[in-house]
């Protein structure tokens, strides 16, 4: 038996708490790269095209860590959804902002569309790290704008976050597909952001009703991230 | 964000983080958005002294500090001591770390959580919204601090009907001060229209809670039960499933509701003890030994540290030995290492007798004799010289410890006098009685006494009626709640012997009755029972 085992160490706990450090090394690596690029900003605009590329990379490690986490959290059965009413435009709002320097320095824009009187019933924290997904993704292949917007259906809310890039591949839709119809996660597949956010999303239930996540391609030919929660 | 300048001028910030990067950081941002007094500080202790000087308005707290407390303890202890004003909004900083730090931090809830990482907007926009709506909600929290319920109820009315987008936060609070002051229709009323809405779980809660307090438990089983099912984070589900159990009479049901709490949220300290107590209550020593252990664990840095966690533990370790054997001597390696550690930690006279007597019902059960007699004329001695001088302020625990002390060495009559004594003296404390009751011979509390009876004429009747193996089991279960009792005891073996002469003598339970007649020991000369032990073991 190795030490280890003999010391009967929790493994998947050793790696959430990893994890946690690397998410406060992430803290200060995010708002150090801030504060460089506002030093940098006037010499040139090489520094900052090195900032953006460096942000992007770190929001996507970020992404992997609380997939990571809820996974760990989702094994030990303690993945749970705490509902409660959100107000939208404000919601909308502070994703938005957690994103602008990303969205900056990409030299896009995001734009918010919603009215002002619209709540929602979900956990906002979960349904914040869908959103990062999807935005962090768009941000990637947009080619001007991204818009994120909301609906109200009879059946709950719909959030859309669109870009106006070349579309989703037809092997990534069909991936989606396949988890909704409930064929479960493949090992050999890298879409460890799909299998989240669609976790997430059926983690959501109300009147018989699940969440879940569309992904299609608009009439333009861009792509569009679609969660429906009840 | 300049334009909210003014709105943090006069506001005063505290940050709490191990890490000074990160205090720097925040502090950075707050005073580039207008704010004048930014206090930092690195660990509990010293967010503990700066909130005894200064009420601060905002706090960021991190919820891991490192060693000492985190942000869940200290949160806890902040609001217990009422260091807190009414309207401080506390925010709590969170990586999202191990399993159950997410749920405890749910109870004590603080006002915002604050995900890292996360930039200068997210930062701000949250600050602003918290602190928005603690200004707006400011005067019905005034009202409730100067004790005016009927006031933040109107408020809270008032509010409702002007404020659609905070039409939840005012429903919530409305619900929760009509509970206060027992209208417990008008409360109904209040999550019955939010749940019409929506099902949310505060207002499950807050109904479940209402049919609780009014002893209507159909309806309130039928809310929490399912939500426990789902390992709900809310640790107040749990905690009224149990009440309910007890109520019912059920400590099983509420030992089965405890346990599965502390796998949902391990860390609250509260519950593991109760955990532990119920758990002992039911004979279950493993239980009691690992709800104690984790208890102390979870102690430590916390407001319930204290020389009482680790000597529990400790004692619980021996009653585990006594149950399951010595083994290997780990469990007694475990005891004398606890032991050693808080004599060392406290180093008071009290502790270390209550330490001495732990130790030598460890060495008792170790088979080391002379260890165990040499500590038992040590506390003795001890106990006679602290009893002097204390009087009734050395504590139940110490002497119902010293009872059951005297009762492994045999004294059965010396620690009968003081368990008597312990009664007398807390008469109204259930909980002790229910212990003495435990440790003594025969039950001393009136409700022990009555409980003892009703088992004994339940027993006979079965016995009776030739149902000797329910007559056994009935037997078996009550003397795991009254282990020591002698005449339990002896109904427990007259109903073996019965039901052999009727089924057929074997070994493995002749062995069992000999086993229990042995762990009577000597019966007082003018025992009421000898007649029946000697009957007993001559018919064996």
């Amino acid at each position: 038996m190795s030490q280890l085992e003999s010391q009967n160490i929790d493994f998947s706990m050793l790696l959430a708490s990893a994890a946690h450090d690397m998410k406060n090394s992430l803290s200060m690596f995010l708002a150090t790269l801030d504060r460089l690029d506002e030093v940098g900003q006037g010499s040139g605009a090489e520094i900052s095209s090195y900032c953006s590329l460096l942000r992007g990379e770190a929001s996507r490690i970020n992404n992997d860590l609380i997939y990571l986490l809820s996974l760990y959290r989702l094994q030990n059965k303690q993945l749970v959804a705490t509902i409660d009413e959100v107000y939208l435009p404000d919601f909308l709002e502070e994703q938005r902002l957690r994103h602008q320097v990303l969205i900056r320095a990409a030299g896009v824009s995001l734009n918010i569309k919603v009215n002002d009187d619209v709540f929602g019933y979900f956990d906002a924290e979960l349904i914040s790290g869908v959103l990062n997904n999807a935005i962090v993704n768009a941000a990637k292949y947009t080619h001007n704008v991204i818009t994120m917007s909301v609906r109200q259906e009879q059946q709950g809310i719909v959030i859309d976050v669109e870009d106006d890039g070349e579309g989703f591949p037809a092997t990534m839709i069909h991936e989606n597909n396949d988890y909704q119809r409930g064929v479960s996660f493949k090992s050999g597949s890298t879409n460890l952001g799909l299998f989240f956010c669609n976790h997430i999303a059926a983690l959501h239930s109300s009147g018989g009703r699940q969440g879940q996540v569309e992904l299609l391609n608009s009439e333009a030919g861009g792509g569009i991230f679609r969660l429906r929660l009840p | 964000m300049a334009s909210h300048e003014g709105l943090y001028r006069n506001l005063s910030f505290l940050i709490i983080d191990d890490f000074p990067a990160m205090c720097k950081q925040i502090e950075r941002i707050l005073l580039s958005e207008g704010a004048n007094t930014v206090d930092i500080v690195y660990n509990g202790e010293n967010a503990l002294l700066a909130c005894s000087k200064h009420k601060y308005d905002v706090i960021f707290a991190d919820f891991n500090l490192g060693v000492g407390k985190n942000g869940q303890q200290l949160l806890e202890e902040l609001r217990h001591r009422h260091l807190l004003k009414a309207t401080c909004a506390y925010i709590m900083i969170t990586a999202e770390a191990t399993k159950d730090f997410v749920f405890g931090a749910l109870e004590f809830s603080p006002d915002a959580y604050l995900n890292k990482p996360f930039n200068q907007a997210e930062l701000m926009q949250r600050l602003q919204r918290i602190v928005t709506e603690k200004q707006v909600i400011a005067p019905v929290l005034l009202a409730e601090e100067s004790g005016n319920i009927d006031l933040a109820i109107e408020l809270c009315i008032a509010g409702v009907q002007s404020d659609a987008k905070r039409r939840n936060i005012f429903l919530k609070m409305l619900g929760g001060y009509y509970m206060r002051s027992g209208q417990y229709e008008n409360a109904k009323g209040v999550f019955d229209q939010v749940l019409s809405v929506r099902e949310l779980d505060w207002a499950k809660l807050g109904l479940a809670r209402c049919y609780v307090a009014l002893e209507d438990f159909n309806p309130a089983q039928d809310i929490l039960g399912p939500m426990a099912a789902q390992n709900t984070p809310h640790m107040e589900v749990y905690d009224l499933l149990a009440e309910m159990a007890a109520k019912r009479g059920d400590n099983l049901g509420v030992q089965t509701v405890l346990a599965h709490a502390v796998t949902v949220s391990p860390r609250s300290v509260k519950r593991q003890k109760k955990l532990a107590g119920v758990a002992e209550e039911n004979n279950d020593v493993l239980a009691s030994e690992a709800a104690h252990k984790f208890a102390m664990k979870s102690a430590e840095h916390s407001m319930h540290e204290g020389p009482d966690m680790y000597l529990d533990y400790a004692n619980s370790v021996n009653r585990a030995m006594a149950v399951e054997g010595v083994e290997n001597g780990d469990r007694f390696k475990e005891s004398q290492r606890i032991l050693g550690k808080v004599k060392q930690k406290y180093r008071d006279p009290l502790v270390s007798m209550r330490v001495d007597m732990s130790a030598s019902s460890a060495n008792k059960l170790m088979g080391n004799e002379a260890e165990s007699q040499a500590l038992l004329k040590k506390v003795e001695a001890d106990y006679a010289l602290l009893e002097g001088q204390m009087g009734m302020s050395m504590g139940a625990a110490s002497r119902l410890e010293f009872a059951n002390l005297l009762i492994d060495h045999g004294e059965q009559d010396r620690a009968q006098d003081i368990l008597k004594s312990l009664l007398a003296d807390f008469p109204e404390d259930a909980t002790l009685a229910k212990k003495v009751d435990r440790a003594a011979s025969e039950p001393l509390s009136s409700t022990g006494k009555a409980e003892a009876i009703r088992l004994n004429k339940e027993g006979k009747a079965l016995l009776q009626q030739k149902q000797f193996e329910a007559a056994v089991s009935l037997f078996g279960q009550a003397l795991n709640l009254y282990p020591n009792n002698i005449g339990l005891k002896l109904n427990w073996v007259l109903a073996q012997v019965q039901r052999m002469q009727q089924e057929g003598k074997n070994a493995h339970d002749i062995k069992a009755c000999h086993d229990m007649l042995d762990g009577i020991g000597v019966l007082a000369s003018d025992s009421e029972y000898t007649q029946l032990f000697q009957t007993l073991k001559q018919s064996l």
